[in-house]
């Protein structure tokens, strides 16, 4: 007997209850349980089943027996023979289809005609400002749901999505809990500015700025990347994810839509359905991969070949350490959910709280996060009248240790524990930190318990709502939304740390206490016509939107401290600790604030004609506070228009099932360029006590804006059961902000504006969905997404711009993309690598030239999906190709070179370099440039619901078993090809694919329980 | 109900609606920061001053051209540490490009220098003295820029919004001079202290020292490494100039070398002209700092714990004869305490308490005098000391970084006097400086032996390029760069950014 007579079961007993009618229930049940289990008497019925729309048989459909477990499926005709019960009702179902449930009674022939749902076509979608359907979109949308989700461990939203959208590329900055990560959507568009798309949720667009600041470098152990600014969000809370990913869809959102524009709505409450339900997680997790460095013995040995001395202290320390089992670990991480859901007619509820406790694989690192949300919708007035409210709020605790990339040539925790010399102890005889007596001598388990780096995050966000219903076609909605966080980020590094003499005065210590606080303000009205007028329906919406976006912040630094190592002091609870006397300085402090408004109008009109022609229309007006004075509005069109073939009379629906033409065409803009820049402003020179202008106002300055077009193909096959979507795109970007070349002489090198120059991202996506499977049993579901993208720099009309900073030994001043036009953004430039001569000294070619981009040339994920009884299972693949990434880990530490300087280094950096002499610098070349292509499972899950018996209280148990990151393919000698170091930039123009001493990313399983009540 | 719906709704919408669809002006709200009201001339020109520290200190940029390309200086590669791209190789094998980091970073470093003048200049609240201390500075630059980079790009005050024009070499130099000339009068006497703001003494020391380039700044473009023609007008300038310095009695050679350098040479030197003023305890946040100084030569294992970068030339450290007093010394407080002394460091170096130093794989610390530029060891090379290090706060000293020095000024006037003919009167002030500095007298003075005791006085301070330009030795080979490079090399050429953003600047003849 199958669950699903339990769970109807124990659903009908507490309605039952609810409606005072338990006998009646309870005899029935009896009744049915009495029927199928002691007076089965089975007799045969077969039939055909046939489609409603053209009548023929349709093979393939499932037939069970209601409340057993039998059943079969039609033959190639549709007929089909089933022995069930006497007073049995058969079910009948397939995909795409209503489901029809008959009673069987006396008949021996049962012939069922099924009738086409086309469900999948009107699944609601989330578009900026609305919703429409699958059917009536005119643009590119892509819109996942729970079931298409990430499993797992997933710190944030957009990771639920990562792989599974066409045409959306996200790299993660590192491995580190809670991390940044690069999100690109039909490519990278801008230079200077953002590339991030613009998050909004369930309407309110948020300020994409992080309130952890990332630690400022000052200290020596590298600046920390700022974190993930929608951590704040439990993903658990997520009903779904829409990507409006063309101009015809992201243009509703104006000047900040050209990196597209991820819509996340939250769960709400489903009327006349209450559902409790809790669900923990525990997880495991340990890196993937860590670099297999020379052993003790191996290392005295090649220490030796490479002419040290190892009867000297400094290269044979006499001790075995393996530095990396120091600083990592087994991470654990905790999941804990538990929500409540329901409502009426007129009140619909959501309450979740959420606790997430995920620990790094680099001991000491973690991201907790506790967060609650609320969902409510009112209906006043006979529906007249609804309003809503929602909120989350959320705290998010990050523990760091100096792992960022931006860091000196004394190295990070990562760096250090790959190349530390393992004859080194960790601790020296008197139980101090084991140092060389170098000064720069970093040791690693030292970094890791000496230096501290704490963010603390609390965010809420809130919106609330009326709308008024004025008459069936007419409604008003008005809409009030506060964001509001709060962040402070501790650094410290205690006095003594060794490494740390060149970075903090008299290294007597460093604490760092920063505080940000994050407003925006949101108000927007909006009304919406919807009406029919034969044929021809007409869907559109008028609003207004005004956005403050208010920033501040505030820091104090302390050095000097008084306080003795190793007391277990922390410093910033302690910031009075210092010696302020005499000429010392021992605090530095600051403040900071700014602000700007967002006034924008917009109009969308859908309008579509005999369910065939289908055209929308928008526009959006944003001026912004920070547009020069010159530029205040900028004005961004769209229209989309589809042609639904599949409702001509022309196309066989034998055939198609669905077939839709798109195309669009838009404009949207990119505004992330700081307040201020169209004044001239001074600023203070607090330590010399004077003040300066500081920069070469533009009053001309304005949006970045994306010209996009493109075409596209919906279509279904096989009655629905396989559909996909195929869209080409050309998105071209000029007026390029940036801060640019200042003529001379000027207070500034640099001023922002507009350059010419056109950025074009081509491609095409293409998606597919197959049910392959369809069974009752055994189900089977494949879905494939693939992007083929050109990115190119087509026109740019200065000198090349420097971005690919490489960092180590050596490497200042090392940027290896240059962005040129006819190239793609960040192509790599190199000299070719030509071996060594016969000193050892590596062979250049005389010229750099164009090696390759960081950029895949094609990006694709498979996912399928099983379902067996009780059991599900879901297995995702991705993978990319045609792209390359610099290997700066080897570079910059892991090089022959390294060995000489007694530090240790892996078998591999040594047989790929054989020829090469010790003392030759390890110079940026094609050596050091690999192909990134890989294929990865990311995500392996399997799912059992749990047969409750028929007492049991609870609706249904699930338990499931995840695994991620669980077999990574690649040629790449680093230790994952899919990572970028954030800081290889150059005057904060960014860079993508560069490898160096990343956070290494994990192998995680997660044990899953989840129950509804 | 339906009553209820008339009255409630429209309140609720009214409620709603109050107050939030009022158009916002989209005011560029200046919240952090002032606008000029706020920031008066004084403090502007506070901060003109100010740019000096870190125009000038840094071991890169506008320092790095002035001593690289030279015979004094050098930054070796060694192993996988410090090739940079080939970056300092490059200076110092002539091979730079107009995109080079230290070629764009000195553009760039002189050139805001000269704008933060100009605000003040152009400031119509700043008073007359204001404006000639903020003209000082601009002068200050504008040598720089005509030295290094053969033009300088000028506003004009009138019309600052408008594309800079090019001076030419020429045309900048006449400009300096003529600033220089009219500010002077305004400007205060100097006293011996406060010896970081314009003085009449600076003011004649930068007038003197122009118009001994004057034959360089004015040569042909064409044939800008020489030779050179001397102008008797110009070398009485120079002497006229420096006379007015000597004779204001202010100034005298400071007795112990060093102390010029030292983290007290505010009170210990008498040769102080013109530096930045730095405080124990807050220079460093001002980037006026002298620690890159000994960072940029300091083996690791030495303290300071330095970045074992530059190294001088073998052949330039053995000019000296030994018991100059300048080759080497060491200094009480922290040759006793840590082992650096001050000078030249060759050979076997210890620490405080006369252990020898290892190097990181333990060998023993020994800087030799060979050196291979492209794949030197930790320890190749001669280090050199100029500031001396307070141990007390490495970072944040109380050294004032020298520009102009006494010692300068006789050497000028020296060269004054040989270049017209008065080789006689060069000779006795050439030879009161080394009988101060305890090495013997010299019986003749040539063109090479005054160029090389401008090297021996005035090493490592960020002459040596200039002066070797003006003795037309700039280009002859040196060790590490084995063939004579070409005459354009006596110049720099302007960053390719510069040169797009502003058709008035032409690229140097030759790049």
């Amino acid at each position: 007997m199958n669950n699903h007579f339990y769970r109807w079961f124990g659903r009908s007993v507490r309605q039952g209850v609810a409606s005072k009618s338990l006998l009646k229930t309870a005899l029935m049940a009896i009744t049915m349980l009495v029927s199928i289990s002691i007076y089965a008497q089975d007799k045969t019925v077969s039939g055909k089943v046939t489609d409603k729309g053209d009548g023929s048989g349709m093979p393939g459909v499932s037939i069970s027996v209601k409340g057993s477990n039998k059943g079969t499926q039609t033959d190639i005709n549709g007929a089909y023979k089933i022995a069930a019960p006497a007073n049995a009702t058969l079910v009948f179902s397939f995909v795409g289809y209503g489901k029809q449930e008959i009673a069987v009674g006396t008949r021996s022939e049962l012939n069922v005609t099924l009738v086409s749902e086309n469900k999948a076509l009107d699944e609601v979608v989330v578009v900026g400002y609305g919703t429409t359907t699958r059917k009536d979109a005119t643009g590119g949308v892509t819109s996942l749901t729970a079931k298409d989700f990430n499993q797992g461990v997933i710190a944030s939203p957009e990771q639920l999505l990562q792989g599974r959208a066409a045409g959306v590329q996200m790299t993660p900055n590192s491995g580190e809990p809670g991390s940044g990560i690069n999100i690109r959507i039909r490519g990278t568009t801008s230079i200077r500015s953002g590339n991030g798309p613009l998050y909004v949720v369930d309407g309110i667009p948020l300020d994409g700025s992080s309130t952890v600041d990332g630690a400022d470098g000052s200290a020596g152990f590298g600046g920390v990347a700022a974190k993930n600014p929608l951590n704040f969000m439990n993903p658990s809370d997520i009903e779904s994810i829409s990507v409006l990913k063309d101009a015809s869809a992201a243009a509703i959102y104006g000047a900040r839509g050209a990196n597209g524009v991820v819509l996340i709505t939250t769960k709400k409450g489903k009327s006349g359905q209450s559902n409790l339900n809790v669900s923990i997680g525990t997880s495991i997790a340990s890196n993937y991969k860590n670099y297999d460095v020379l052993s003790t013995s191996a290392f005295l040995t090649e220490a030796a070949k490479a002419g040290l001395d190892v009867n000297n202290k400094l290269i044979n320390g006499g001790a075995s350490t393996n530095w990396q089992d120091l600083v990592y670990r087994t991470a654990v991480t905790q999941n804990y959910n538990l929500s409540y859901g329901g409502g009426n007619d007129a009140t619909n509820y959501f309450f979740s709280l959420g606790y997430n406790d995920q620990q790094g694989t680099v001991k000491g690192t973690s991201m907790g996060r506790v967060t609650a949300r609320v969902n409510a919708t009112h209906k006043l007035f006979d529906n007249k009248v609804v309003l809503a409210v929602a909120m989350t709020t959320s705290q998010v605790k990050d523990k760091g240790a100096a792992t960022g990339g931006d860091i000196g040539f004394e190295g990070n925790v990562i760096s250090r524990a790959i190349q530390t010399n393992p004859t080194f102890p960790v601790y020296a005889a008197d139980g101090s930190f084991f140092t060389t007596g170098t000064l720069s001598f970093r040791n690693p388990v030292s970094l890791l318990e000496q230096v501290s780096n704490t963010g603390n995050t609390s965010r809420t966000l809130m919106n609330i709502s009326g709308t008024w219903n004025i008459t069936k076609d007419l409604s008003y909605k008005a809409n009030f939304g506060l964001d509001n966080s709060t962040g402070v980020t501790r650094v410290a590094v205690q006095p003594g740390t060794p490494g740390f003499a060149g970075n903090i005065p008299g290294n007597q210590g460093y604490a760092r206490i920063a505080n940000r606080y994050i407003t925006t303000t949101t108000i927007e009205h909006t009304l919406n016509y919807k009406t029919i007028l034969g044929k021809s329906k007409i869907d559109a919406v008028a609003g207004f939107s005004y956005q403050k976006f208010e920033n501040q912040g505030n820091y104090l630094q302390a050095i000097y401290f008084i306080t003795q190592p190793g007391s277990g002091f922390d410093l910033t609870n302690n910031v009075g600790f210092v010696d302020n006397s005499n000429t010392n300085k021992a605090y530095t402090a600051g403040s900071s604030k700014s602000q700007n408004d967002l006034q924008s109008y917009f109009g969308r009109v859908n309008y579509s004609f005999n369910d065939k022609y289908l055209l929308t229309g928008t526009l959006r007006v944003d001026g912004s506070s920070k547009f020069g004075i010159n530029n205040k509005y900028g004005y961004f069109p769209s229209v989309g228009a589809a042609w639904r073939l599949s409702n001509e009379s022309f196309i066989p629906k034998e055939i198609f099932s669905d077939l839709k033409l798109r195309t669009n065409w838009g404009i949207t803009g990119n505004q992330e360029f700081p307040s201020n820049t169209s004044l001239a402003t001074y600023k203070p020179n607090t330590n010399g006590g004077a003040a300066e202008k500081e920069n070469v106002p533009n009053g001309d300055i304005k949006w970045e804006s994306t010209t996009a077009y493109g075409v596209g193909l919906d279509f279904g096959l096989m009655k629905g059961r396989l559909t996909g979507t195929v869209d080409y795109f050309n998105k071209s970007t000029n007026n390029l902000l940036f801060p640019f070349t200042a003529p001379q002489p000027d207070v500034a090198t640099t001023r922002w504006a507009n350059i010419p120059a056109d950025i074009r991202n081509t491609g095409v996506e293409f998606s597919l969905n197959y049910q392959i499977l369809a069974g009752t049993k055994l189900g089977w579901d494949a879905s494939v997404n693939t992007t083929f993208l050109k990115n190119e720099v087509a026109k740019l009309d200065v000198a090349t711009i420097q971005t690919g900073n490489l960092y180590g030994q050596g490497l200042s001043g090392v940027f290896i993309q240059p962005i040129t036009q006819g190239f793609p953004l960040y192509g790599f430039f190199l000299n070719d690598f030509k071996g060594y001569d016969s000193n050892g000294n590596t062979i250049l070619s005389a010229e750099k030239s164009y090696k390759g981009s960081p950029f895949p040339t094609m990006v694709w994920g498979l996912t399928n999906n099983f379902t067996y009884g009780a059991w599900n299972a879901s297995i995702f693949i991705n993978g990319q190709s045609g792209g390359y990434i610099y290997n700066n880990t080897a570079t910059a530490v892991l090089n022959r070179g390294s060995l000489k300087q007694g530090n240790n280094v892996t078998p591999y950096t040594l047989s790929s370099t054989t020829g090469q002499a010790y003392g030759d610098a390890p110079v940026a070349s094609t050596f050091y440039l690999e192909k990134s292509d890989f294929i990865r499972i990311s995500n392996l899950s399997v799912g059992y619901n749990v047969k409750l018996p028929s007492n049991s209280f609870a609706k249904s148990l699930n338990i499931s078993l995840t695994g991620q990151n669980l077999l990574l393919i690649s040629d790449y000698s680093g230790l994952d090809p899919e990572i970028s170091n954030p800081s290889a930039k150059r005057n904060d123009v960014p860079s993508l694919g560069i490898d160096y001493i990343g956070y290494p990313k994990a192998r995680t399983f997660t044990l899953g329980v989840s129950a509804n009540f | 109900m339906k009553n209820i719906n008339k009255i409630v709704i429209p309140s609720l919408i009214t409620i709603l609606m109050t107050g939030t669809i009022g158009c916002s002006k989209l005011d560029d709200a200046v919240l952090d920061r002032t606008d000029k009201s706020g920031t008066p001339p004084e403090l502007q020109l506070k901060a003109a001053y100010q740019s000096l520290g870190p125009g000038f200190t840094d071991q890169a940029a506008v320092y790095a051209l002035t001593e690289h390309p030279s015979d004094e200086m050098q930054g070796p590669t060694r192993g996988a540490d410090w090739d940079d791209n080939g970056r300092w190789r490059n200076l110092h094998t002539h091979t730079w490009n107009n995109q080079s980091d230290d070629v764009l970073a000195a553009w760039n470093n002189l050139n805001k220098g000269h704008a933060l003048a100009n605000e003040v200049i152009g400031d119509a609240r700043s008073t007359a003295k204001q404006v000639a201390e903020a003209k000082f500075i601009r002068a200050f630059y504008m040598y720089y820029t005509t030295d290094l980079f053969g033009q300088v790009a000028f506003r004009d005050l009138a019309n600052p919004g408008a594309l800079p024009k090019a001076l030419s070499r020429k045309e900048a130099t006449a400009q300096i001079i003529a600033d220089l000339k009219e500010i002077s009068p305004l400007l205060d006497n100097a006293t011996g202290a406060k010896t970081g703001i314009a003085t009449k003494e600076a003011a004649a020391f930068l007038l003197a020292k122009t118009y001994l380039n004057n034959a360089v700044f004015t040569q042909d473009p064409n044939s800008p490494a020489g030779p050179f023609t001397f102008a008797k007008a110009d070398m009485d300038a120079v002497v006229a100039n420096c006379d007015a310095i000597i004779s204001s009695g202010k100034f005298s050679l400071t007795s112990n070398y060093f102390d010029n350098f030292h983290y007290e040479n505010t009170t210990r030197s008498k040769e102080l002209i013109f530096v930045i003023p730095n405080e124990k305890g807050a220079s460093n946040n001002n980037g006026s700092s002298p620690r890159n100084r000994y960072y940029m030569t300091t083996h690791y294992n030495q303290t300071p714990s330095g970045w074992n970068g530059f190294t001088t030339l073998a052949d330039f450290y053995n000019s000296f004869d030994k018991a100059d007093s300048r080759v080497g010394a060491s200094i009480p407080g922290v040759t006793d305490v840590k082992g650096l002394r001050a000078g030249f460091l060759v050979g076997q170096q210890y620490d405080g308490n006369g252990v020898a130093l290892t190097d990181r794989s333990g060998k023993p610390l020994v800087f030799t005098t060979s050196i291979d530029i492209k794949n030197a060891n930790e320890a190749e090379g001669v280090r050199v000391i100029k500031y001396i290090p307070d141990l007390s706060d490495i970072d944040s000293p109380g050294n004032d970084y020298v520009f102009f020095r006494y010692a300068d000024v006789l050497l000028m006037k020296a060269e004054a006097l040989l270049r017209s003919g008065n080789a006689a009167a060069a000779l006795t002030i050439v030879n009161n400086l080394r009988t101060a500095r305890g090495t013997k007298t010299l019986t003749t003075l040539t063109e090479a032996e005054l160029l090389a005791e401008r090297g021996r006085e005035m090493y490592w301070e960020g002459w040596r390029r200039n002066d070797q330009v003006r003795f037309g030795t700039f280009s002859a080979p040196v060790q590490n760069r084995a063939a004579a490079s070409p005459a354009y090399r006596v110049v720099f050429p302007i960053p390719q950014r510069e040169l797009e953003i502003n058709p008035n600047l032409k690229q140097n003849i030759g790049y």
